[in-house]
């Protein structure tokens, strides 16, 4: 039987958590859940024209690397990654499951999530998953704490969430004389 | 499903119950004061720009604490300050409250050993024995049952001390008539004979001088002490030797007064259900409505500083706390640091208050002051009528 990371103090870490994140640092993302079922791919299960639902905003904690840019043939290019660290318990709250694909906006930036993982335990027990637990055993112990997502700048343009390319041809602003 | 325990809402609801002891439940003044107590210490904890990891119960919790720790210190120096007025009282009446009058119990209780040794008194009872006189024999064994009679006690067995013995030459006043001891007033014999010497020779109805009746009363002893044997005993350990040699004829007993060594020794005197220590002076808790506003800001800054300390612990019973990929260190140990010294400080700080009313301090004010007051009056001008 475990002494330590009871419900009790479980309850005291999330309680931290939020007031950490929510209310001390309080970083914003705004979080874009892929719409598969608008989503048309072909045979291969590809698309170029993804649809995603509606923007949420986030708390998270974000370890932005820095821009790498590269020169080739077609030009000027760069590329970055990130990790977006979320309260596990905030997603769930708002019924959020974070997949690959997904993606969040940052700092004008879009990232598509490559990876998920929720391996961050207090006390090194997930209590969905222990097994005292579960069989009923044992009180709760333990607490997911995360939701860590890695992800690279993704191409605005083949988004479909920002306008990038519109608006109104205007005529070229000619001198007056002419 | 994951448990939730709230922590601080911000607002609270005091019911009789919801202390640990219960102690001040049911006073007024206790549960108004227990709300806006816990609102104060959160917001003096920085709520609400910061949780408390606090629920009402621990701050109600801090209250009572607080309040029995003021009432502690009080009647520690109350007991402090009065024991010796308080030994051998009633352990029955409460005393919380109550202006105790000093009295000479206690000192008395002392000097009651002395009273014993002194013979004038004391705590330990006198019994009376005798010894009986065989003629011819000058010296006896204390221990002897066969010739000691003891009230209490049994010779050879009970240690006993000896404190006084009754084997002295008649007191020169019953042979004043005696005609043959060649200093009395020999006219007036017969009374002696009839057994009346021993009452007052007031009945000669003669006019004489009272040193005269002194002087010849000192002749009469000093005749005895030069001429004849006097009556007188030494005593070593169990055995008395009497002067002067016995004929069991004029006397065949001596009696004597003693105290058994184990009435002397025995610590336990008093009466049961007395005060006797610390532990059973009849102090209870204050009532928290008959605390003035003195006491009471001292009992909120003291609830202040258990709050702190309390939230210490929580904060600090993890070393750090993970978060999402990263880990944070809590400000536990610098709470439980800053509320350990303010509780210091308070308890100092009354003490010290304390200290500076007991009865020997005051009296020492006093004493100051007057001195004070007459120095200032030495110094005014002399034939100044102050009316």
């Amino acid at each position: 039987m475990a002494l330590f990371g009871s419900a009790r103090d479980a309850s005291l870490l999330r309680s931290v958590n939020r007031e950490v994140i929510n209310r001390y640092i309080d970083t914003e993302v705004s979080f874009y859940k892929l719409n598969l079922d608008n989503t048309h791919s072909n045979m291969y299960g590809e698309s170029d024209n993804k649809v995603y639902y509606g923007k949420l905003k986030m708390n998270c904690l974000i370890l932005k690397d820095d821009r790498s840019t590269a020169a080739d043939d077609y030009g000027l290019d760069y590329s970055r990654t990130g990790t977006f660290a979320f309260l596990r318990d905030d997603l769930k709250d708002k019924n959020i499951v974070v997949d690959p694909g997904d993606v969040i906006g940052y700092d004008g930036e879009f990232y598509e999530i490559d990876s998920v993982s929720a391996s961050e335990y207090f006390a090194g027990k997930n209590p969905n998953r222990d097994i005292g637990f579960t069989t009923g055993e044992r009180g709760e112990f333990g607490l997911s704490i995360s939701v860590k997502c890695e992800a690279h700048v993704t191409r605005r343009n083949r988004l479909n969430i920002q306008e990038v390319r519109s608006g109104i041809n205007k005529q070229a602003n000619l001198p007056r004389n002419l | 499903m994951a448990v939730n325990v709230p922590i601080w809402p911000g607002s609270s609801s005091f019911f009789p119950g919801d202390t640990p002891f219960g102690f001040y439940d049911y006073d007024f003044q206790f549960q108004t004061e227990a709300d806006k107590l816990a609102d104060w210490c959160a917001k003096r904890l920085g709520y609400p720009l910061s949780d408390i990891e606090l629920q009402d119960g621990n701050f109600y919790t801090c209250f009572e604490e607080a309040v029995s720790e003021y009432s502690a210190q009080l009647n520690s120096y109350n007991i402090r300050d009065n024991m010796l007025n308080l030994f051998g009282a009633s352990t029955g009446s409460n005393l919380t409250g109550k202006k105790v009058s000093p009295n000479f119990g206690g000192l008395i209780d002392i000097a009651e050993e002395y009273g014993v040794e002194a013979m004038s008194g004391g705590n330990v009872t006198f019994y009376t024995g005798s010894i009986n006189i065989t003629a011819g024999q000058q010296i006896y064994d204390m221990s002897d049952p066969t010739v000691v009679n003891l009230e209490s006690g049994t010779p050879g067995t009970d240690p006993i001390e000896i404190k006084r013995l009754f084997h002295n030459a008649p007191p020169a006043i019953a042979r004043f008539f005696d005609p043959f001891i060649g200093s009395g007033v020999g006219t007036q014999q017969m009374l002696d004979s009839f057994g009346f010497g021993n009452y007052s020779p007031g009945v000669s109805f003669m006019v004489m001088p009272i040193y005269a009746d002194m002087l010849r009363m000192q002749a009469i002893e000093l005749n005895d002490t030069v001429r004849r044997s006097a009556y007188s005993f030494q005593m070593s350990n169990n055995r008395l030797r009497i002067f002067p040699l016995p004929d069991a004829t004029n006397f065949k007993t001596i009696h004597f007064d003693y105290i058994l060594k184990s009435d002397r020794s025995n610590p336990l005197k008093g009466a049961t259900g007395t005060i006797s220590d610390y532990s059973n002076v009849p102090y209870e808790n204050v009532t928290y409505k008959d605390v003035n506003s003195v006491g009471r800001q001292w009992i909120r800054r003291y609830t202040l500083a258990l709050a702190k300390e309390m939230l210490g612990y929580i904060r600090g019973k993890y070393s750090s706390l993970p978060i999402p990929n990263a880990e944070i260190t809590l400000n536990g140990s610098d709470l439980i640091g800053a509320a350990q010294t303010e509780k210091e400080g308070l308890i100092t700080e009354l003490k010290e208050i304390l200290d500076t009313m007991s009865r020997q301090a005051q009296l020492e004010r006093k004493e100051a002051e007057s001195n004070s007051l007459q120095s200032q009056f030495n110094k005014m001008p002399m034939k100044i009528y102050i009316g």
